[in-house]
Protein backbone atom coordinates (compact mmCIF):
# COMPACT_ATOMS: atom_id res chain seq x y z
CA UNK A 1 0.00 0.00 0.00
CA UNK A 2 1.04 3.83 -0.74
CA UNK A 3 0.14 6.40 0.63
CA UNK A 4 0.87 10.04 -0.47
CA UNK A 5 -0.55 13.12 1.81
CA UNK A 6 -0.28 16.75 0.41
CA UNK A 7 -1.74 20.04 1.60
CA UNK A 8 -4.60 21.32 -0.41
CA UNK A 9 -4.99 25.19 0.51
CA UNK A 10 -5.13 26.30 4.47
CA UNK A 11 -7.12 23.39 6.42
CA UNK A 12 -7.27 20.58 3.75
CA UNK A 13 -5.33 17.15 2.62
CA UNK A 14 -5.43 15.26 -0.38
CA UNK A 15 -4.76 11.89 0.03
CA UNK A 16 -3.62 9.24 -2.21
CA UNK A 17 -4.11 5.44 -1.68
CA UNK A 18 -2.63 3.12 -3.66
CA UNK A 19 -2.73 -0.60 -3.64
CA UNK A 20 -5.16 -2.65 -1.13
CA UNK A 21 -6.53 -1.94 2.15
CA UNK A 22 -6.54 -4.82 3.75
CA UNK A 23 -5.17 -5.81 7.07
CA UNK A 24 -1.33 -5.96 6.91
CA UNK A 25 -1.36 -2.37 4.73
CA UNK A 26 -3.96 -0.70 7.64
CA UNK A 27 -1.38 -1.96 9.71
CA UNK A 28 1.45 -0.30 7.90
CA UNK A 29 0.03 3.22 7.04
CA UNK A 30 -2.97 3.98 9.81
CA UNK A 31 -1.10 5.34 12.45
CA UNK A 32 0.37 8.22 9.72
CA UNK A 33 -2.83 8.56 8.20
CA UNK A 34 -4.62 9.69 11.52
CA UNK A 35 -1.72 11.82 12.45
CA UNK A 36 -1.69 13.48 9.07
CA UNK A 37 -5.03 14.94 9.55
CA UNK A 38 -6.48 14.09 12.62
CA UNK A 39 -4.57 16.99 15.28
CA UNK A 40 -4.26 19.63 12.70
CA UNK A 41 -8.42 18.90 12.41
CA UNK A 42 -7.59 19.47 8.20
CA UNK A 43 -10.48 18.78 5.87
CA UNK A 44 -9.60 15.62 3.87
CA UNK A 45 -10.22 14.06 0.46
CA UNK A 46 -9.00 10.40 0.26
CA UNK A 47 -8.33 9.66 -3.37
CA UNK A 48 -9.52 5.80 -3.66
CA UNK A 49 -9.36 5.17 -7.64
CA UNK A 50 -6.24 2.82 -7.65
CA UNK A 51 -7.21 1.14 -4.44
CA UNK A 52 -8.73 -2.25 -5.78
CA UNK A 53 -9.40 -4.09 -2.13
CA UNK A 54 -10.76 -3.40 1.42
CA UNK A 55 -11.56 -4.95 4.05
CA UNK A 56 -13.66 -3.95 7.88
CA UNK A 57 -9.86 -2.73 8.52
CA UNK A 58 -10.18 -0.51 5.86
CA UNK A 59 -13.31 0.47 6.88
CA UNK A 60 -12.50 1.60 10.24
CA UNK A 61 -9.09 3.37 9.45
CA UNK A 62 -11.62 5.90 6.88
CA UNK A 63 -14.28 6.08 9.55
CA UNK A 64 -12.02 6.48 13.01
CA UNK A 65 -10.53 9.49 10.82
CA UNK A 66 -13.89 10.94 9.77
CA UNK A 67 -15.42 10.70 13.12
CA UNK A 68 -12.39 12.18 15.00
CA UNK A 69 -12.68 14.76 11.99
CA UNK A 70 -16.53 15.64 12.84
CA UNK A 71 -15.74 15.93 16.52
CA UNK A 72 -13.33 18.86 15.27
CA UNK A 73 -15.59 20.21 12.52
CA UNK A 74 -14.03 19.08 10.06
CA UNK A 75 -14.87 16.59 6.78
CA UNK A 76 -13.23 13.32 5.33
CA UNK A 77 -14.56 12.73 1.55
CA UNK A 78 -13.24 9.53 -0.76
CA UNK A 79 -13.86 9.53 -3.97
CA UNK A 80 -12.76 7.76 -7.29
CA UNK A 81 -13.97 4.22 -5.33
CA UNK A 82 -13.68 1.27 -7.83
CA UNK A 83 -16.37 -0.82 -8.35
CA UNK A 84 -15.99 -3.75 -5.90
CA UNK A 85 -14.73 -1.28 -3.41
CA UNK A 86 -17.94 0.37 -3.68
CA UNK A 87 -20.05 -3.10 -3.19
CA UNK A 88 -17.89 -3.60 0.36
CA UNK A 89 -18.75 0.00 1.57
CA UNK A 90 -22.28 -0.19 0.66
CA UNK A 91 -22.59 -3.36 2.80
CA UNK A 92 -21.45 -1.89 5.76
CA UNK A 93 -23.55 1.25 5.20
CA UNK A 94 -20.72 3.70 4.88
CA UNK A 95 -22.43 6.09 2.54
CA UNK A 96 -24.70 7.11 5.69
CA UNK A 97 -21.21 8.20 7.49
CA UNK A 98 -18.82 9.53 5.09
CA UNK A 99 -19.69 11.49 1.64
CA UNK A 100 -18.46 9.09 -1.46
CA UNK A 101 -17.86 11.20 -4.40
CA UNK A 102 -17.28 10.42 -8.17
CA UNK A 103 -14.80 13.49 -8.75
CA UNK A 104 -11.83 15.01 -6.56
CA UNK A 105 -13.70 18.39 -7.54
CA UNK A 106 -16.51 16.72 -6.43
CA UNK A 107 -15.29 15.48 -3.19
CA UNK A 108 -13.87 19.09 -2.87
CA UNK A 109 -17.21 20.91 -2.76
CA UNK A 110 -18.19 18.05 0.13
CA UNK A 111 -15.73 19.22 2.40
CA UNK A 112 -16.50 22.90 1.79
CA UNK A 113 -13.16 23.41 0.03
CA UNK A 114 -13.70 26.35 -2.07
CA UNK A 115 -13.29 25.39 -5.74
CA UNK A 116 -11.72 28.06 -8.26
CA UNK B 1 -11.16 -29.05 -7.30
CA UNK B 2 -8.22 -27.25 -6.84
CA UNK B 3 -6.37 -26.71 -3.27
CA UNK B 4 -4.27 -24.23 -1.42
CA UNK B 5 -2.82 -24.64 2.17
CA UNK B 6 -1.11 -21.77 3.85
CA UNK B 7 0.29 -21.75 6.91
CA UNK B 8 1.65 -18.80 8.52
CA UNK B 9 2.81 -17.23 11.57
CA UNK B 10 0.32 -15.27 13.51
CA UNK B 11 1.82 -11.90 12.47
CA UNK B 12 1.41 -8.82 10.26
CA UNK B 13 3.99 -10.08 8.47
CA UNK B 14 2.79 -13.93 7.85
CA UNK B 15 -0.70 -12.51 7.00
CA UNK B 16 1.19 -10.28 4.42
CA UNK B 17 2.82 -13.35 3.15
CA UNK B 18 -0.09 -15.63 3.38
CA UNK B 19 -2.46 -13.03 1.38
CA UNK B 20 0.25 -13.26 -1.75
CA UNK B 21 -0.28 -16.67 -1.93
CA UNK B 22 -3.95 -16.58 -1.85
CA UNK B 23 -4.25 -13.76 -4.37
CA UNK B 24 -1.42 -15.92 -6.44
CA UNK B 25 -4.09 -18.91 -6.32
CA UNK B 26 -6.85 -17.51 -7.05
CA UNK B 27 -5.37 -15.36 -10.24
CA UNK B 28 -5.20 -18.78 -11.63
CA UNK B 29 -8.24 -20.44 -11.03
CA UNK B 30 -11.53 -19.59 -12.97
CA UNK B 31 -13.42 -18.17 -11.11
CA UNK B 32 -15.70 -14.65 -11.42
CA UNK B 33 -13.85 -11.10 -10.10
CA UNK B 34 -17.00 -10.29 -7.25
CA UNK B 35 -16.17 -14.28 -5.95
CA UNK B 36 -12.62 -14.04 -5.90
CA UNK B 37 -12.81 -10.85 -4.22
CA UNK B 38 -15.14 -12.52 -1.70
CA UNK B 39 -12.75 -15.31 -1.04
CA UNK B 40 -10.08 -12.95 -0.08
CA UNK B 41 -12.26 -10.52 1.74
CA UNK B 42 -13.15 -13.84 3.91
CA UNK B 43 -9.56 -14.71 4.28
CA UNK B 44 -8.55 -11.29 5.45
CA UNK B 45 -11.52 -10.86 8.13
CA UNK B 46 -10.81 -14.45 9.59
CA UNK B 47 -7.30 -14.46 9.35
CA UNK B 48 -6.56 -11.05 10.07
CA UNK B 49 -9.13 -11.00 13.54
CA UNK B 50 -7.14 -14.57 14.38
CA UNK B 51 -3.72 -12.49 13.75
CA UNK B 52 -5.04 -9.80 15.67
CA UNK B 53 -6.73 -10.86 18.78
CA UNK B 54 -6.55 -14.34 19.18
CA UNK B 55 -2.31 -14.04 19.20
CA UNK B 56 -1.75 -17.58 18.35
CA UNK B 57 1.36 -19.77 19.36
CA UNK B 58 1.68 -22.26 16.63
CA UNK B 59 1.53 -21.13 12.49
CA UNK B 60 -2.12 -20.10 11.44
CA UNK B 61 -2.94 -23.14 8.80
CA UNK B 62 -5.54 -22.06 6.22
CA UNK B 63 -7.07 -24.65 3.42
CA UNK B 64 -8.71 -23.08 0.68
CA UNK B 65 -10.87 -25.63 -1.97
CA UNK B 66 -12.65 -24.59 -5.00
CA UNK B 67 -15.04 -27.10 -5.22
CA UNK B 68 -17.65 -27.33 -7.68
CA UNK B 69 -20.54 -24.45 -6.87
CA UNK B 70 -18.51 -23.48 -3.89
CA UNK B 71 -15.56 -22.41 -2.10
CA UNK B 72 -14.85 -24.22 1.39
CA UNK B 73 -11.94 -21.98 3.58
CA UNK B 74 -11.05 -23.55 6.78
CA UNK B 75 -8.91 -21.47 9.36
CA UNK B 76 -7.04 -23.53 12.62
CA UNK B 77 -5.35 -21.61 15.03
CA UNK B 78 -4.52 -22.37 18.58
CA UNK B 79 -5.51 -18.88 20.28
CA UNK B 80 -7.83 -19.06 22.70
CA UNK B 81 -11.00 -20.78 22.11
CA UNK B 82 -13.96 -18.70 19.91
CA UNK B 83 -16.85 -19.28 17.94
CA UNK B 84 -16.79 -16.95 15.28
CA UNK B 85 -19.63 -18.57 13.69
CA UNK B 86 -21.94 -17.86 17.12
CA UNK B 87 -20.74 -14.22 16.76
CA UNK B 88 -24.01 -11.91 16.50
CA UNK B 89 -22.57 -9.33 13.95
CA UNK B 90 -23.30 -5.60 14.97
CA UNK B 91 -26.16 -3.53 14.04
CA UNK B 92 -24.29 -0.79 10.95
CA UNK B 93 -23.81 3.34 11.84
CA UNK B 94 -25.98 5.81 10.70
CA UNK B 95 -24.58 8.39 12.18
CA UNK B 96 -20.75 8.87 12.11
CA UNK B 97 -20.49 11.32 15.62
CA UNK B 98 -21.76 7.70 17.29
CA UNK B 99 -20.20 5.18 14.79
CA UNK B 100 -18.73 2.39 16.25
CA UNK B 101 -15.08 1.90 15.09
CA UNK B 102 -14.62 -1.93 13.90
CA UNK B 103 -16.58 -4.83 13.98
CA UNK B 104 -17.57 -5.28 10.55
CA UNK B 105 -15.77 -8.43 9.65
CA UNK B 106 -17.69 -11.10 10.73
CA UNK B 107 -21.01 -9.65 9.01
CA UNK B 108 -18.94 -8.96 5.70
CA UNK B 109 -18.91 -12.39 6.07
CA UNK B 110 -22.35 -13.29 6.75
CA UNK B 111 -23.58 -11.33 4.19
CA UNK B 112 -22.19 -14.11 1.63
CA UNK B 113 -21.06 -17.01 3.08
CA UNK B 114 -23.72 -19.63 2.93
CA UNK B 115 -22.37 -21.96 5.67
CA UNK B 116 -20.09 -21.11 9.39
CA UNK B 117 -18.98 -24.03 11.24
CA UNK B 118 -17.20 -23.89 14.19
CA UNK B 119 -15.37 -26.74 16.03
CA UNK B 120 -12.97 -27.18 18.94
CA UNK B 121 -10.61 -29.53 18.40
CA UNK B 122 -9.00 -32.57 20.36
CA UNK B 123 -6.31 -30.39 20.36
CA UNK B 124 -7.96 -27.45 21.69
CA UNK B 125 -7.32 -25.53 18.27
CA UNK B 126 -10.08 -23.37 17.02
CA UNK B 127 -11.16 -24.86 13.52
CA UNK B 128 -13.72 -22.38 11.66
CA UNK B 129 -15.39 -23.60 8.14
CA UNK B 130 -16.57 -21.03 5.94
CA UNK B 131 -18.75 -21.89 3.01
CA UNK B 132 -18.86 -18.82 -0.37
CA UNK B 133 -20.73 -19.92 -3.24
CA UNK B 134 -18.58 -19.90 -6.54
CA UNK B 135 -20.75 -20.71 -9.29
Amino acid sequence: MKMDISPLGERCAKVTLEGRLDTPAVDSIETRFLASLVPGASNAIVDMSRVDFISSMGIRMLVSAARSLKLRQAVLAIYGVQEPVVQVLELAAIHQLIPICNTEADAQTAVGFPVV
Amino acid sequence: MATVQLKFPGTNAGLAGATSQLHAFLEGAVLAANRRYQIELTFDEIAGNIVRHAHPTLDVEVVVTLDGPEAVMTFVDDGPPFDASSHTPRALDTDLEHAQIGGLGIGLVRKFATRLGYELTPQRHNRLTVAIPIA
